[in-house]
């Protein structure tokens, strides 16, 4: 069974379509890119997935279930903006994360808070831009979830974070769950996708391997996006 | 995950409530304190002042404050965190619900304690166990049961209703995706004019049909339970069905 | 951090290649221990999947084997099969060498002068 699969998936707003027909289908045990310039739909197809958005017609699934309770508990999502209520001690959504999701590997999280330097005790609001985003990523990536949805999370960071954040990626991995990276920083990660989608406009361009894009068009997967979207 | 959401809404609400119920309770003390040696035009200002204002700001900044802190977790600030947990709906929703009426509860004896601290006069409370003992035989043995029963029950359930409205209105506006605030607003001014049709007309068919005052008003304690329900299964239906978190 | 790759050829060749430099040089000696996936993967910053195929590209031309009961995989300690890897690389080489330098203009037996002549810093 697919993990998640989309059929005829389409996000409208008004007479705009952030989405349109959108048919794909994910398996387990992949690091799958999801790759478009802004505004082309790809944190709308991420949020669908979350279960933060409703899809205006098609259906989504992830494991053969509807988006829901169930699904949520198997999905781990990273927006690409401040998700952690200001107010709130580190030490207390770690709590929270334990409390809510049954995957949640509290000494994992530990352990790369400890590593990232990042105390406890500190308030989320008082850690600065490129902290906060580690530390959502530290509880995004501490639950042993089935669909990983990271949306834009190498944007705003430092290079080595950014290294440090794909190392974690890489590390995670296994068999049993598939991580959706939305990004349009394509050369950084390249080398860690095993598939591709492209969407242009709201609409799927291409699902494809980076082997396979790199066999078919002699290029880098970065060097064939800069001439699908050039403008 | 009923158990977990109710421990972490009242981990993340109590200090705020606890705050307001301890400063309704100081402020009368301190103004009480403060104006004993003062003269009496001072005293027969800031005593009944105090009398007033506490009471209302305690029920008043409770009432908002709850509103704002579902707003928060439902459209605002928390809305990520929220949307994303596997819970269902009607599992946050219940929750609000225990809460709003738990504080709501305590806002009103808070309230009543401060008109007291005020005026260092907790004639009050005497009056209402007195009136409970003087009438607890005619409470409790009346010629109509049900009556009393029903607006028991209808007391009981009265910040129920009030919560179902706001969950409503929280969800209609919600529809409207960033003009949320036009949509709340609509619904709040279109219940409003519903509610005026309805009494309205219900009122003179009632009159015109020739039926008693009890049934009219067992009639209109079920319209309130329905609509409250009603409220209730489109806030769920919104928020699971229709949800636009941007 | 992580290795660098040419644009337009798989990953997975150039991993597999990389590898077989390893095991040519005697980085990993004949018999020795390959490092697993996940190692590899972090090492070069690599999706995991990719240096899967890379090793089993290793494993069908029996360079590498993985191990019954014993976990992760081994590099073949069949001498002639080593043999025949640093030959075939030192043919690869030679040949690239050549190319390069007839792109200069200097034909096969320029190019054995310059060898000749060539003398190694110590």
């Amino acid at each position: 069974m697919a993990l998640l699969e989309t059929k005829f998936l389409s996000k409208q707003y008004g007479k705009k379509f952030a989405l349109q027909d959108i048919n794909l289908n994910i398996e387990s045990g992949k690091i799958i890119g999801l790759c478009g310039p802004n505004g082309s739909g790809k944190t709308t197809l991420i949020k669908l997935a979350a279960g933060i958005l409703t899809p205006t017609s098609g259906n989504l699934t992830i494991g053969g279930t509807e988006i829901g309770p169930e699904t949520k508990a198997v999905v781990s999502y990273l927006p690409d903006k401040p998700f952690v209520p200001e107010f709130m001690k580190i030490k207390d959504i770690i709590a929270f994360f334990k409390e809510f999701y049954a995957d949640f590997d509290i000494n994992a999280a530990n352990e790369m808070l400890t590593r990232l330097d990042i105390d406890g005790n500190e308030t989320f609001k008082t850690l600065s831009k490129g902290t906060q985003e580690k530390a959502q990523l530290v509880l995004v990536m501490s639950r042993k979830a089935k669909l990983y949805l990271l949306d834009e999370p190498i944007g705003g960071v430092d290079p080595a974070a950014r290294d440090y954040i794909l190392n974690t990626i890489i590390s995670n991995y296994n068999a049993d769950s598939s991580v959706i990276i939305s990004t349009h920083l394509i050369a950084d990660i390249e080398n860690t996708l095993d598939e591709v989608i492209f969407i242009k406009y709201g609409k799927l361009f291409l699902h494809s391997t980076s082997d396979d894009i790199r066999e078919t068009h002699g290029m880098s997967v970065d060097a064939y996006f800069r001439e699908v979207f050039k403008c | 995950m009923l158990g977990k959401v109710i421990k972490n809404d009242f981990k993340s609400q109590w200090k705020q409530f606890a705050l307001l119920f301890f400063s309704s309770l100081l402020i009368p003390v301190v103004i009480y304190l403060s104006t004993i040696k003062a003269d009496e035009n001072l005293q027969t200002v800031l005593r009944p002042m105090s009398a007033s204002l506490v009471p209302m700001t305690v029920t008043l900044m409770t009432f908002v404050w709850q509103v704002a802190i579902f707003g928060n977790d439902f459209n605002g600030k928390n809305a990520y965190l929220f949307h994303t947990i596997p819970v269902k709906m009607r599992t946050l929703i219940f929750s609000k619900c225990v809460f709003f009426y738990f504080w709501t509860l305590l806002s009103f004896i808070f309230a009543l304690l401060s008109v007291c601290l005020s005026l260092m006069d907790f004639t009050p409370f005497e009056e209402i166990s007195s009136f409970l003992v003087r009438n607890w035989n005619e409470l409790i043995t009346p010629d109509d049961y049900i009556f009393t029963v029903v607006t028991i029950i209808r007391a009981i359930f009265a910040p129920v209703c009030l919560f179902a409205f706001i969950c409503a209105a929280s969800a209609f506006g919600h529809l409207f995706g960033t003009r949320r605030v036009i949509g709340e607003i609509l619904f709040v001014a279109g219940m409003f004019l519903l509610a005026g049709i309805y009494l309205g007309t219900a009122v003179a068919e009632a009159s015109n049909l020739g039926l008693s005052g009890n049934t009219f008003y067992y009639f209109d304690c079920a319209v309130s339970l329905g609509v409250a329900i009603g409220f209730f299964i489109f806030t769920d239906w919104v928020y699971t069905k229709k949800i636009n978190i941007l | 951090m992580s290795w660098k790759f040419d644009d337009g050829t798989p990953i997975y060749l150039q991993i597999a290649e990389r590898i077989r430099e390893q095991i040519a040089s005697g980085e990993i000696s004949p018999g020795g221990k390959v490092p697993t996936v996940r190692e590899i993967a972090e090492l070069a910053g690599v999706n995991p999947n990719t240096v899967q195929r890379a090793l089993a590209e290793l494993e069908a031309s029996a360079l590498v084997a993985a191990e019954r009961g014993n976990g992760g995989r081994f590099v073949s300690d069949n001498p002639d099969l080593l043999a025949k890897l640093k030959h075939d690389m030192a043919r690869t080489a030679t040949g690239d060498f050549l190319a390069k330098m007839r792109k200069l203009g200097f034909e096969k037996a320029k190019t054995v002068g310059y060898l000749n002549e060539y003398k190694e810093e110590s």
